[in-house]
């Protein structure tokens, strides 16, 4: 009892010397608290209700009925959950690799070096509404450019209808990420070329190394910790990106492009079927953040 | 008392009274409308009509807030469960929220308080019964939308055939794949006789809905008239071949920049056409050429039969100021405010409205673009409310619309790509309409 007392007024002396701390601190924990965790728990209960409010306001705990109706009845959840899959892992890869290559090619003595560098920034900077709405355009298979300078150039004989066919629909979404976010992964890796010392380099070149040897034995190790945040930042924001995707085709016809960030809008929001929306975004968050978890550990990024 | 108290007491006392006279505003009562309207035509009328009201009402001031078709549900929803309770709204799709009970009951409102003329009788009667749900009225049509078949009239008169040609599907048929040509002589087709664009699931949904009615049943009834519902999938199979290939991919928006562009020559849409191309290139010279008509007859049907459905003024059952704002709907339907609107974009919901009028009206509208559209949109318009007339049926209003409408696109989208045969695609429509149905009993 008496040690109690003498810890809780250990910790109250604690908090009256940090008091300053604890108060800057404090307007982003109320913030967290109201805008993070609220919504963020109040959408793991729902997703235990059955709730739609066309059927009825009022919600009715029902355990994990929802979750079980998901992986077993639902007709589209593991399509889904595939092009979610797809979605994620090709536009991330394809954005580092752009990104990379782009920066190395930045990060080189080029006349006009701070021009580029300006112009790659486009595709950041444009809203992904507009960026979605013009690759529709470019690829409309009737008067879009793509088909258009394609046919030209004699490369294909008649026109393709790009977002409609099985095995172009996904590529060409994944390229209209990938224009959209390789100057993100550009930026981030260039800031990472840059910390690397130039003695490293010409100490390597003095040994006679070859290019494919830096890079592999002097570029790529060094900047691996920004590489592994990069890497975990871009397919968590392509995770929940859901606006290039609706844009692009509102995940349909059907359901046949739709990823989990844009079933979580339909069950939710034009289905109004709360409940099951709420399981697939609690389903989301989850997968990420256990993800997230096994990802941080092996690259042991966190260090 | 510090100055502080003091201005802390009146800062409550201006509170208290923003709550308890929520709405008045010096004396007047502010009636909240929800416009989803967004266009500066219709923004422009909704404005002129919001200082008329100041006039004619001079104890109601009309508040207008604009929120687009798409997303309006949901955000009424998100309103009303925050306590921001507008008091009316144009609404089409009310079902969902009628059954929620945000929307008022209007029919002692209109048997027991009939202003402005507006009785239940003045309505054309398959407009005034989609406003109803069991039995129950939810909303003043304010806009007619009959769907029928919008054709290329001299199309059709330079490849031999008339408007009488499209009375059946396999007469349809025929026209459409004379229609569907190389016109440049370069080897490719670049002009197609139909499009039926599924690349959205509420025109996918809609279209066939139609072309259903046409064969004598409703589209969510399919599984309990499998032999029609296979005639309608074998009828879209062909259509296939009188289609651009790009239909798959494309939602209303792109069929008709499609049709003003001369690549496509009839297509389903409503009287909302007109106002949808001329702002398009090509769209005032292809109004000039178009027509109306029922969608042609399936091989079921004895008769012709067009959907229809209206936009109308739905009050909410939570709004504070119900007797401003059944004062100001009854206006906007009175016979001169109903004239103005339809002329814009539809067709008049009120009986005492004449076609030759409504037309004149609607010049209003289009004159910029010359004598020949004027003429041409009222003729336009004149069939629409001819086959509205004669034809016109309620549409089904569903309450899981959108499930039924994105489980139906993606099979047969997976159907007419010959991903799945027509038995296998009608039986996973069937069970899947009836697994969803289910849930809503």
């Amino acid at each position: 009892m008496r040690k109690n007392a003498e810890l809780l007024l250990h910790w109250k002396k604690k908090a009256y010397r940090h008091r300053a701390a604890y108060l800057f601190v404090l307007p982003a924990v109320v913030y967290f608290a109201i805008f993070g965790f609220y919504p963020l728990a109040s959408s793991v209960w729902l997703s235990f209700n059955r709730l739609n409010i066309l059927i009825s306001p009022v919600p009715q705990f029902i355990g994990l009925q929802n979750y079980w109706y998901l992986f077993t009845r639902d007709h589209h959840f593991w399509l889904v959950f595939k092009n979610t899959l797809v979605w994620v892992v090709g536009s991330t890869l394809l954005q580092v690799v752009v990104g990379f290559l782009a920066a190395l090619l930045l990060n080189k003595k080029l006349r006009g070096r701070t021009i580029f560098r300006g112009i790659m920034l486009v595709p950041w900077v444009t809203p992904i509404v507009v960026v979605g709405i013009a690759w529709r355009w470019i690829l409309d298979p009737h008067w879009g450019l793509m088909n258009y300078y394609l046919q030209r150039f004699g490369i294909i004989s008649d026109y393709i209808v790009w977002l409609g066919r099985d095995d172009t629909v996904w590529p060409m979404l994944l390229l209209a990420s990938t224009w959209k976010g390789y100057s993100y992964m550009c930026v981030m890796i260039l800031a990472g070329l840059q910390t690397i010392s130039k003695d490293l380099y010409e100490a390597a070149s003095v040994e006679g190394a070859s290019s494919f040897h830096t890079f592999f034995k002097i570029t790529l190790p060094l900047i691996r910790p920004i590489l592994a945040i990069t890497l975990l930042v871009g397919s968590i924001e392509t995770w929940n990106n859901f606006r290039m995707i609706w844009v692009m085709t509102e995940g349909g016809p059907g359901y046949s492009t739709s990823v989990l960030s844009t079933y979580v809008f339909t069950k939710t929001f034009r289905e109004y079927q709360f409940g099951r929306g709420a399981a697939v975004a609690t389903f989301s968050f989850l997968f990420v953040l256990i993800f997230s978890l096994i990802y941080l550990k092996y690259t042991k990024a966190e260090e | 008392m510090s100055a502080k108290s003091k201005l802390g007491i009146f800062l409550m006392a201006v509170l208290c009274i923003s709550v308890l006279f929520g709405g008045v505003v010096w004396g007047r009562t502010v009636v909240h409308y929800i416009e989803p309207g967004t266009s500066e035509v219709e923004k422009a009328r909704v404005e002129r009509l919001a200082r008329e009201i100041s006039e004619v009402f001079p104890d109601i001031e009309m508040q207008v807030e604009y929120i687009g078709w798409p997303d309006l549900n949901d955000r009424l929803i998100t309103m009303i469960m925050a306590g921001n309770v507008p008091d009316f709204v144009l609404q089409q799709d009310f079902l969902p929220l009628a059954r929620m009970g945000m929307f008022e009951v209007l029919d002692s409102w209109i048997d027991e308080n009939p202003m402005h003329g507006v009785t239940r009788d003045i309505f054309v009667d398959s407009l005034l019964e989609y406003s109803m749900m069991d039995g129950n009225l939810y909303t003043i049509p304010a806009l007619g939308v009959p769907y029928g078949l919008n054709v290329r009239e001299d199309w059709l008169n330079e490849a031999g055939f008339t408007l009488d040609d499209l009375e059946t599907w396999d007469g349809f048929l025929e026209v459409a794949a004379q229609l569907t040509k190389d016109t440049s002589g370069d080897g490719r087709i670049d002009q197609w006789g139909f499009v039926y664009p599924t690349g959205l699931s509420r025109f996918g949904w809609r279209h066939a809905e139609i072309m259903a009615h046409s064969n004598n049943f409703y589209l969510d009834e399919i599984g309990e008239n499998p032999e029609k519902g296979s005639e309608l999938l074998d009828f879209l199979l062909d259509l296939k071949e009188v289609m651009p290939p790009g239909y798959m991919t494309m939602g209303l928006q792109e069929a008709f920049q499609a049709y003003s562009l001369d690549q496509v020559g009839m297509m389903v849409a409503g009287a909302f056409m007109p106002a949808n191309i001329i702002t398009l290139s090509g769209g005032p010279e292809a109004l000039i050429h178009t027509r109306a008509v029922p969608f042609p007859k399936g091989p079921s049907a004895e008769e012709f039969r067009v959907p229809v459905n209206n936009s109308g003024y739905a009050m909410f059952a939570g709004s504070r100021n119900k007797e401003a704002a059944w004062q100001v709907m009854t206006y906007l339907s009175s016979k001169e405010n109903n004239l103005d609107y339809s002329a814009q974009i539809a067709l008049p919901t009120r009986k005492d409205i004449a076609a030759g009028e409504h037309g004149e009206a609607a010049a209003f509208y289009y004159e910029d673009y010359g004598d020949e559209v004027v003429e041409a949109n009222a003729r336009f318009l004149a069939d629409y409310m001819d086959i509205m007339a004669k034809y016109g049926i309620p549409r089904h209003k569903l309450l899981a619309g959108e499930r039924l409408e994105r489980e139906f696109t993606g099979i047969i989208n997976d159907y007419m790509a010959e991903r799945i045969d027509a038995d296998t695609a009608l039986q996973m429509i069937s069970e899947r309409f009836d697994e969803i149905m289910e849930e809503y009993q």
